[in-house]
């Protein structure tokens, strides 16, 4: 059995995973209209690191934050945070680094092509370094799905036998590079963004680093949450659009699905990033797997879409919440705005049920579905 | 799975060369890597208009994807039970610079959704997928160097009761290095790697 040792989020509603669970159930948005900033001529509206926090958070641990870019102090400073929770040796032959992100360093591009920060392996590599782990880190790059293929790429490494326990690290920062990118996919909303919503009209970016340890266990203890499975399949279809029948999320639903019933499952978390064709996808993907009477829910109203972060981070808060036994609502949405009917959440529920599904897709037609229980 | 990997088939791409199965099939008059793929593209005839959209990363991946999968693959039939796993060490920087150079500053802000659509790396695994209507599993890694024996573990890895087949290797394209090395590998039993 694999299990969640520990687990940290640094984002723009706080430093530790307990402080990001609370103020998603508090009804807090991080998600703030922005003017201005990286040079981008249109305001957009995001999620944002304090980094004056974050510089001070860093300092405590390391007198030498300028060795560091502002994307691996966060790193750092959240697998420092998940690994000592989680009270295993980082430095452990048997422990493995792996670092999911989209765009890594991206922000030093504007200098020229030949800075050493750009390689997304050198930033595993300080990461994994600054903990004493001298094993080759895993890089996943899988745009929005790396989060979660991490986690899965961790869940085998461990199933191997090659190791016995795995800190995942999921790190995306905005820059001038993300922002102009997504504004000029028109996909961007003008407000906090409203998953699943009749009148939802795009996304919200945001930045984050988030990390769980995964650990071989021979015996959980109640309350453990662990990961059972995981499925990725590809759409076949287009680059960047989602598919209209949910070929890919539907295929990887039904393979991690394959001899469980969807009575068991308390709560699909969805990736549900407000775009009108994302969410529809989902809808279809869901309702084809026939897991449309599952309660869906969504977080992208509190965090925005975090990139290579957010497989890992909105396990995190979908893991706290069957470890509490409550289903967390779905900040943002009103009124049903898909043409298969998902039960998407409003309110705060309790629930007795012990497994919660995570799916993520993305560009480069990936979806992934993780299968995550409680012991 | 513990099954054994076959390899099927084999293709290499460096220094403008290509080599299916080890035998040079293809060499360029010049060391120019883009007028080497659309050399390429022109000797293997074929007629796909999506070629002409694509970074050089992705056409890279996609011609070594023809090569290694000429007489391999039945593009009429949806494939559920084939994985493609790649590596390279730049992750998408090539197209990453041209993309950048739309919105340096102010005055030259012209960001173009058709290049950064291709500044994710995997963006060359979903080529491949559309290409030959594969709908398995499809991931890219990012690693300073190739290592043959992290590869075959990845590999082993992603091969279970569902998946037959798996197109894996290493495609880098970065500052005019241009460079693929694709293995087709079958998890039925066989002569092993």
């Amino acid at each position: 059995m694999i299990a969640i040792a520990g687990d940290n989020i640094v984002s723009s509603l706080g430093f530790t995973a307990a402080d990001n669970y609370r103020s998603v159930k508090s009804g807090a948005s991080g998600v703030k209209l922005y003017e201005g900033l990286y040079g981008v001529p249109e305001p957009f509206m995001a999620s944002l690191i304090n980094q004056e926090a974050l510089d001070e958070k860093f300092a405590a641990l390391h007198s030498d934050g300028g060795e560091y870019s502002p994307l691996e102090r966060a790193a750092i400073l959240s697998a420092s945070d998940a690994i000592s929770q989680a009270g295993v040796d980082a430095a452990n032959p048997r422990t493995v680094f792996l670092f999911s992100s989209t765009k890594g360093n991206i922000e030093y591009l504007d200098a020229g092509i030949s800075d050493e920060r750009l390689y997304l392996w050198r930033s595993a590599q300080r990461i994994a370094s600054f903990f004493g782990n001298a094993n080759p880190p895993v890089v996943v790059s899988n745009a929005c799905i790396s989060g979660a293929y991490a986690l899965l790429t961790a869940q085998r490494e461990i199933l191997s036998g090659r190791y016995d326990c795995a800190v995942v690290t999921g790190a995306d920062r905005l820059s001038k590079f993300i922002v102009s990118g997504f504004q000029s996919f028109k996909a961007l909303s003008g407000t906090v963004c409203k998953p699943f919503d009749a009148t939802r009209n795009g996304l919200n970016l945001g930045e984050a680093t988030a990390t769980i340890v995964l650990q071989r266990r021979q015996e959980t203890a109640k309350g453990d949450i662990l990961l059972e499975k995981g499925a990725v399949r590809n759409d076949a279809n287009h680059i960047s659009g989602p598919s209209r029948t949910g070929e890919g999320l539907y295929l990887a639903l039904s393979r991690m699905m394959c001899g469980r019933n969807s009575a068991d499952i308390a709560f699909v978390n969805a990736h549900g990033t407000a775009t009108p064709y994302n969410d529809e996808m989902e809808s279809i993907a869901l309702h084809r797997a026939g897991l449309d009477a599952v309660p869906v829910n969504g977080l992208k109203a509190c965090f925005g879409h975090t990139l290579g972060a957010a497989g890992v981070l909105e396990s995190i808060i979908s893991a706290r919440a069957l470890q509490e036994g409550v289903i967390l609502p779905t900040q943002g949405f009103k009124q049903s705005g898909t043409s298969y009917a998902i039960p998407v959440t409003r309110n705060i529920t309790p629930t007795e049920k012990s497994y919660f599904i995570k799916v993520l897709s993305g560009f480069g037609g990936c979806n992934a579905a993780l299968l995550f229980k409680k012991a | 799975m513990n099954a054994p990997l076959t390899v099927l088939s084999k293709c290499n791409i460096r220094h403008c060369c290509v080599y299916k199965n080890d035998a040079k099939v293809f060499e360029a008059q010049e060391n120019d890597p883009p007028a080497f793929l659309a050399a390429l593209y022109r000797e293997l005839r074929l007629d796909y208009r999506k070629f002409f959209k694509m970074d050089n990363l992705s056409k890279l991946a996609f011609l070594a994807s023809e090569i290694l999968l000429d007489g391999w693959i039945d593009r009429n039939v949806p494939h559920q039970d084939i994985a493609v796993i790649l590596f390279n060490r730049s992750a998408s920087l090539d197209i990453d610079a041209t993309y950048q150079q739309s919105i340096r500053d102010g005055d030259n802000f012209f960001p173009s959704p058709s290049e950064f659509v291709y500044t994710l790396p995997n963006i060359m695994t979903g080529e491949i997928a559309i290409r030959n209507r594969i709908f398995g599993e499809t991931a890219c890694f990012i690693s300073e160097q190739m290592d043959i024996a992290d590869l075959y573990n990845k590999v082993k890895d992603v091969m279970d009761d569902t998946v037959r087949q798996c197109i894996c290797g290493w495609v880098e394209y970065f500052a005019n290095h241009c460079e693929a090395e694709l293995w087709l590998f079958d998890g039925d039993n066989g002569e092993t790697l």
